[in-house]
């Protein structure tokens, strides 16, 4: 992922896009939460609520992958299944961790 | 040009973006998470142009629009909804009183569309609604299906058509949610309500106990209960408050409104209160009549064997109307508990008013009658007697409270059933005569009408007034099968009303024959005498002895079946009380019909006749007496069963 020419792309600048992508990094975080235990808990509607957020941010910042991923899962859930959702959920995470690690690898 | 914005979402992410974008462009601009502090930002802000996203938790982005639109001072501010569901929906955004819509998506596109909207915002004419869906175009498409929204809207309109009022506050106790029930239980507009503080919708008294049960509620639903109602815009209310343990953010209010309910259970409280004093005084009025009985039959042997010019014999002739003032008395107690009913055919209301209010007329010259009758009233059936009584303690009341002179008005009239609408009582569907009494006179407080059913209740001073006038008048019309209301207010008119059921019976509604003259007439029959009471056996043995008859006795049920088994052919007719104890005198009578069907049986009671009497009568007993009877009332009765055939 190539930061730079996707802070360029959303006419931002570096400064406003890593400010972004940090809001980000920590509601996500708390979405996925809320993702994971109502997933367990087998309840579909904080499961849409939840995978929704997430995918409204990862659109507006232009992380597509993500975006894509949690589409797929708000589908499925509207279709009031949960089956195979355990493995986008987790590459999603995976994806906001690793752009977790490039933020952290930041000069600041 | 400098503008002050509002945008409101849920997402920080989202916040941020749109603040650093505005104030680079030099705008004043301040956010909001949701709707409740949208709200309350709005109380002292008054921005030119407003960013709603349209879902959000608790107050969504439509209620949040229509609320602002509701705002006077908000009326030409510039509504832009940020979301693509009034896309998807195809639902006109103009409708809930947005000027645009922006979908969300990329923040490069969203730049465009914010500022081109913001550039539209200079250029409208005010007033202007609905120009345009900005970047509709397929960035996010079939974001959310049709059929997310429409399990929504199915629960909305659930909410929307429940008869509670059903409210949804945050932890902080501010409301988001309100259905139009709860909307009228509060009387607060919409706008003013969401957002507010839930518990300061309630009194200062109220507060402390909703306070407490919202903190103490560890996920567990909570009730205020009809016992300790709390008060709600003047209403009572009990409160249900459930927290969803889905998300321990909120929790959904449940209002019901047991006003209405409570008023009756009180008033049906009442009427029970009323039965079980007329039970009382049934039970006392009875025994007091045989008490009766027992000094008229003395009285009368006294008075048999004594002629006119003894010296005790205007004495015993004064015993002897007291006796009778006192059988009047117990017969409003008994009138009282419904045990009155006796003689009942069709008849005239329109004759006795007439005839009642004419005699009462000359009583109290101070007061003008009017008659308003109506022609071809319908006949009741109904114990002439008794309602000759319920019409002059209405006349008697009227008058009491018109001591300076007045009107006395008399109605009557066709009704049905549905005159008695919203009246307490189910009246059974059919037609009704309906009787109205008012009067002008001093007229009475809440606190009087409540009780003037009750027995012994008066206002009148001491020895002037009994208070069994309209508790007996009560006690009649119950046992009538009609009803009874009344309307005043302290210093106003005052009107009864008296519906009685219309008989379907065709007969000709007739008077009652003018009560017979009493003849007292000897005898020579033999007669079984059966009560279970000494004094009363004493007596009634020697007053039937003068008269001439032959008289055997029992004590009880059991002793007159087996007597009148053994003497069937010399017994001509069986004196027979109704009240005894093991064998009640129903029984004994069918005994005997058994055992001869022709058998003639004069009924007794110290009741007067209630329904088990008129069902022994109806069964093909002879005849009723009331007790206390002094020796010309035994007498006729007896002849009249003996010589009929
Ligand atoms: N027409 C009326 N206007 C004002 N008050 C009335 C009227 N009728 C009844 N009341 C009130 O109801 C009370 C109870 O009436 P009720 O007929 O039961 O007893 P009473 O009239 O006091 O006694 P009594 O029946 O022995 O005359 C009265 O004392 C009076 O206060």
């Amino acid at each position: 992922m190539d930061f730079t020419k996707l802070a360029e792309d959303l006419g931002l600048d570096e400064d406003e896009f890593w400010e972004l992508v940090e809001l980000f990094l920590e509601t996500s975080a708390s979405d996925l939460g809320r993702l994971q235990s109502a997933i367990d808990r087998g309840d579909i509607q904080q499961t849409v609520e939840a995978v929704h957020s997430v995918k409204g941010a990862a659109a507006n910042l232009g992380f597509e992958e993500i975006y894509e991923l949690a589409k797929g899962v708000e589908e499925k859930a509207r279709e009031n299944s949960l089956d195979g959702v355990t493995e986008p959920v987790r590459i999603i995470k995976e994806k906001c961790d690793l752009i977790g690690e490039m933020f952290r690898a930041m000069p600041v | 040009m400098k503008k002050k914005i509002l945008v409101v979402d849920n997402h920080p992410v989202m916040l941020k973006f749109m603040a650093n974008l505005l104030e680079k462009e030099r705008h004043e601009v301040l956010t909001a998470k949701d709707g409740v502090s949208a709200l309350h930002i709005l109380k002292t802000y008054t921005p030119d142009v407003i960013f709603v996203d349209l879902i959000m938790p608790n107050i969504n982005g439509k209620k949040l629009c229509q609320i602002i639109r509701g705002m006077p001072n908000l009326k030409d501010a510039y509504l832009i909804v940020l979301s693509a569901v009034a896309i998807e929906e195809g639902e006109d955004f103009a409708e809930f009183g947005a000027n645009a819509c922006i979908a969300k998506g990329p923040f490069n596109k969203m730049a465009q569309h914010v500022l081109y909207a913001l550039d539209q915002s200079d250029q409208r004419r005010s007033g202007d609604l609905a120009e345009k869906t900005l970047g509709g175009e397929g960035v996010y498409p079939r974001e959310i299906t049709r059929e997310l929204l429409s399990v929504i809207k199915h629960f909305q309109v659930i909410l929307e058509g429940m008869a509670e009022g059903i409210l949804e506050i945050t932890p902080e106790a501010r409301i988001v949610y309100a259905n139009p029930i709860s909307i009228a239980l509060t009387g607060m507009p919409e706008e003013k309500l969401l957002g507010s503080h839930f518990i300061e919708l309630f009194s200062e008294t109220d507060r402390q106990m909703i306070e407490d049960m919202l903190k103490t509620m560890e996920g567990k639903p909570q009730t205020i209960s009809e016992e300790s109602t709390v008060n709600l815009h003047g209403k009572q209310i009990v409160l249900k408050m459930v927290p969803i343990s889905r998300d321990e953010h909120t929790t959904v209010v449940i209002l019901n409104d047991v006003t209405e309910k409570k008023r009756m259970k009180a008033q049906l409280l009442r009427t029970g209160k009323i039965e079980a004093i007329g039970t009382l005084a049934g039970g006392i009025a009875h025994d007091f009549n045989n008490l009766l009985m027992g000094i008229q039959g003395n009285i009368s042997l006294m008075l048999l064997n004594i002629p006119p010019t003894h010296p005790h014999y205007e004495r015993l002739t004064n015993i002897e109307k007291m006796v009778q003032s006192g059988s009047k008395l117990t017969s409003q107690l008994l009138g009282y508990a419904r045990k009155g009913k006796y003689e009942v055919k069709a008849i005239d209301l329109n004759q006795l008013v007439e005839e009642t209010s004419y005699t009462f007329g000359r009583t109290r010259k101070e007061i003008n009658i009017h008659r308003e009758l109506a022609e071809d009233l319908f006949p009741i059936e109904a114990d002439q007697g008794q309602i000759e009584q319920v019409l002059l303690n209405l006349y008697i009341n009227a008058a009491d409270a018109m001591s300076g002179g007045g009107d006395l008005i008399l109605k009557t009239e066709n009704v049905t059933h549905n005159r008695m609408k919203g009246s307490l009582y189910d009246p059974k569907p059919g037609n009704y005569v309906l009787l109205t009494v008012t009067d002008t006179g001093a007229g009475m407080d809440e606190e009087t009408m409540k009780r003037i059913f009750d027995p012994f209740f008066t206002t009148k001073e001491m020895g002037r007034g009994t208070g069994l006038g309209l508790a007996s008048v009560y006690g009649i019309i119950k046992a009538h099968s009609g009803y009874i209301d009344v309307d005043s207010r302290k210093g106003q008119e005052t009107t009864f009303r008296i519906y009685l059921p219309a008989t379907g019976a065709k007969r000709k509604a007739q008077r009652g024959e003018s009560e017979k003259q009493h003849e007292m007439t000897r005898g020579k029959e033999t007669i079984l005498f059966v009560d279970d009471e000494d004094m009363i056996i004493d007596v009634s043995q020697e007053v039937l002895k003068t008269l001439g008859y032959k008289v055997l006795l029992a004590r009880g049920g059991r002793e007159a079946v087996e007597i009148y088994e053994k003497n069937k052919d010399k017994i001509d007719i069986v004196i027979l009380d109704m009240v005894m104890p093991n064998m009640g005198g129903g029984q004994v009578y069918d005994r005997l019909k058994e055992i001869n069907p022709n058998i003639k049986v004069l009924l007794s009671s110290g009741y007067s006749i209630d329904g088990q009497a008129s069902e022994i009568l109806e069964r093909g007993c002879n005849g009723f007496i009331q007790k206390p009877f002094n020796v010309k009332q035994l007498s006729e009765s007896i002849r009249s069963i003996v010589e009929s055939a």
